[in-house]
């Protein structure tokens, strides 16, 4: 009951920020919560059942096109174009995930890095439906939504609605065979768990995830660019997740806020900047090897002893 | 009724044959040793019936149901279960949440009342919140095994329960498959190496050599057979 009036004030908190901040700071924190999103839904895969891809922003290219065709080219409603999208994410998860899950291991990272690509290259490609490389401009925001300050209320309800399906997941049946899945694949199935498809729905599922944040994104930015949905990206997904904590609830969240606000702090730093984040995600994996989220907990731990 | 049927079974490995027309039949529940030298097919044998490996040839069918070539998730829902040779947990998990993670498997309702009975049959009622992986090596193999048993089996295969395990736990393994067997009877299937725990715990020996099946009889019986004496020591 304590933890879950913390966490409605630490919401209220957020909600009332754009009160109080500067234009700058607002529009940081809109890309932290946009970045969240797709590395909740990777958490469930990376963290959660130990499936490591590496072309998973390639899904939120995904949502993020389908959106943009649906929204401009067909003048569809926004929020009718963004359940669509998200859909179309969740299926191409399925489809895709299904191949790549029939590999393992570093076989599936490499399949999964070749999927991105691939998807990636389409994107860059296709000029008559995503306009190559130049970007997809035009990219509606949400009625209401329009002005910074309304926009970070939606990236921070996206990214809401991101946390709390995890949530709901992890607690539920189907969250503990995922962990089942992660520590022995042989076992669980021995106890009756269906790998394949458990595999397969949890793949679908983040990249749905990451549709939704996609979305969100170019929405965000106006334009959708094949440069956002590249294999730098897919790793930097991969990096939030485990600089936050894979396998925690709270990780991809304090991840994202690491990896989008860490280096604007460093911008005193000057051309040293990518450097001194680069050391300091050094320290991290040196001593919070299981994410800030550990650190954070044995902190209050600590704390509380 | 439970009636296990293995027929013809041939699986290689290059040019190694695991198993060569291994043939046998167990017309109900009861405890089945197999002994046999190293390379005689057993674990291979209950790979197989466990659906890990896929037969080049042959058929399994119990009760009449054929089962060659289901996935391990079905063959579980079909009431086989099995332990590892290599001891198998969730080592993240507690005890206990090792113990009722096959109901979640299932979707069956979970009874954390009789997998609190069962681990304190085993001794283990004092590591019940506890990591399984803090446990001793003899330790995670009881566990292992009564959650085999948590699943209700109408085949249990066991491969090598006693490996590895100290006298002391070796015993408490031995009464407990016992005592749970004559609760819920079923077809046991038990590897072994260890002569007088699979003496004192089977009815019926099964000895396999070089893939097939050489001989079968009462545990005395094998024990002075000329034809395994010979397959132990030729």
């Amino acid at each position: 009951m304590r933890r879950a009036g913390l966490l409605m004030l630490l919401v209220a908190a957020l909600y009332s920020i754009p009160l109080v901040s500067a234009p700058y700071v607002l529009h940081i924190l809109v890309l932290c919560c946009l970045y969240a999103i797709p590395a909740v839904g990777l958490n469930l895969m990376l963290g959660y059942t130990g499936l490591v891809s590496l072309g998973h922003i390639a899904f939120a290219g995904i949502g993020a096109y389908t959106a943009a065709y649906l929204m401009v080219d067909l003048k569809l409603g926004y929020w009718s174009a963004l359940a669509l999208a998200v859909a179309a994410s969740g299926v191409a998860g399925a489809v895709i995930g299904a191949i790549c899950l029939r590999f393992r291991s570093h076989f599936f990272m490499i399949v999964t890095l070749a999927f991105g690509l691939m998807l990636y290259s389409v994107m860059n490609n296709w000029d008559e439906v995503t306009r190559g490389a130049a970007g997809f401009p035009g990219i509606p925001r949400p009625a209401g939504f329009g002005p910074l300050e309304s926009f970070y209320r939606l990236a921070l309800g996206g990214a809401l609605v991101a946390f709390a399906v995890q949530w709901l997941v992890v607690r539920s049946s189907f969250g503990r065979i995922l962990v089942a899945l992660r520590q022995d694949e042989r076992l669980a199935e021995a106890k009756g768990v269906n790998a394949a498809l458990c595999k397969t729905a949890v793949f679908a599922l983040g990249s749905a995830l990451a549709g939704l944040g996609g979305v969100l994104l170019v929405s965000f930015l106006r334009v959708a660019a094949p440069a956002s949905f590249n294999l730098a990206e897919s790793i930097n997904a991969v990096l939030i997740v485990i600089i936050g904590g894979a396998g925690s609830l709270a990780g991809p969240i304090l991840g994202a806020l690491l990896f989008v606000g860490l280096p604007e702090l460093l911008r005193v730093a000057a051309e040293w900047r990518l450097v001194v984040f680069g050391a300091i995600l050094v320290l991290i994996t040196l001593f919070a090897p299981n994410g800030i989220a550990d650190l954070i907990a044995r902190g209050w731990n600590r704390l509380g002893r | 009724m439970s009636h296990l049927a293995v027929q013809g079974l041939e699986k290689r490995y290059g040019g190694i044959a695991a198993l060569d027309g291994c043939s046998f039949d167990i017309p109900g529940p009861g405890i089945y040793g197999f002994i046999g030298p190293n390379g005689a097919g057993k674990t291979t044998l209950f790979d197989i019936v466990a659906g890990a490996t896929a037969p080049d040839r042959g058929e399994i069918s119990l009760d009449g149901r054929r089962l060659t070539g289901f996935s391990p998730h079905r063959l579980a829902r079909l009431g086989i279960a099995r332990s590892f040779q290599e001891c198998r947990v969730f080592g993240e998990y507690s005890c206990i949440e090792n113990l009722l993670f096959s109901s979640i498997a299932l979707g069956t309702r979970p009874d954390p009342a009789e997998a609190e009975r069962l681990l304190k049959l085993v001794g283990l009622e004092a590591y019940a919140t506890e990591p399984a992986a803090s446990l001793s090596f003899g330790q995670r193999r009881l566990l292992e095994i009564v959650g085999t048993f948590l699943q209700r089996p109408r085949v249990l295969l066991l491969d090598e329960p006693a490996a590895g395990v100290n006298p002391a736990l070796l015993e408490i393994l031995a009464t407990f498959i016992l005592r749970m067997h004559e609760d819920r009877p079923s077809v046991c299937l038990v590897i072994e190496h260890n002569m007088e725990f699979i003496m004192g715990l089977a009815r019926e020996v099964i000895v396999m050599h070089q893939g097939t099946v050489l001989e079968r009889g009462d545990p005395q019986a094998i024990q002075t057979s000329p034809r395994v004496i010979e397959a132990y020591l030729g």
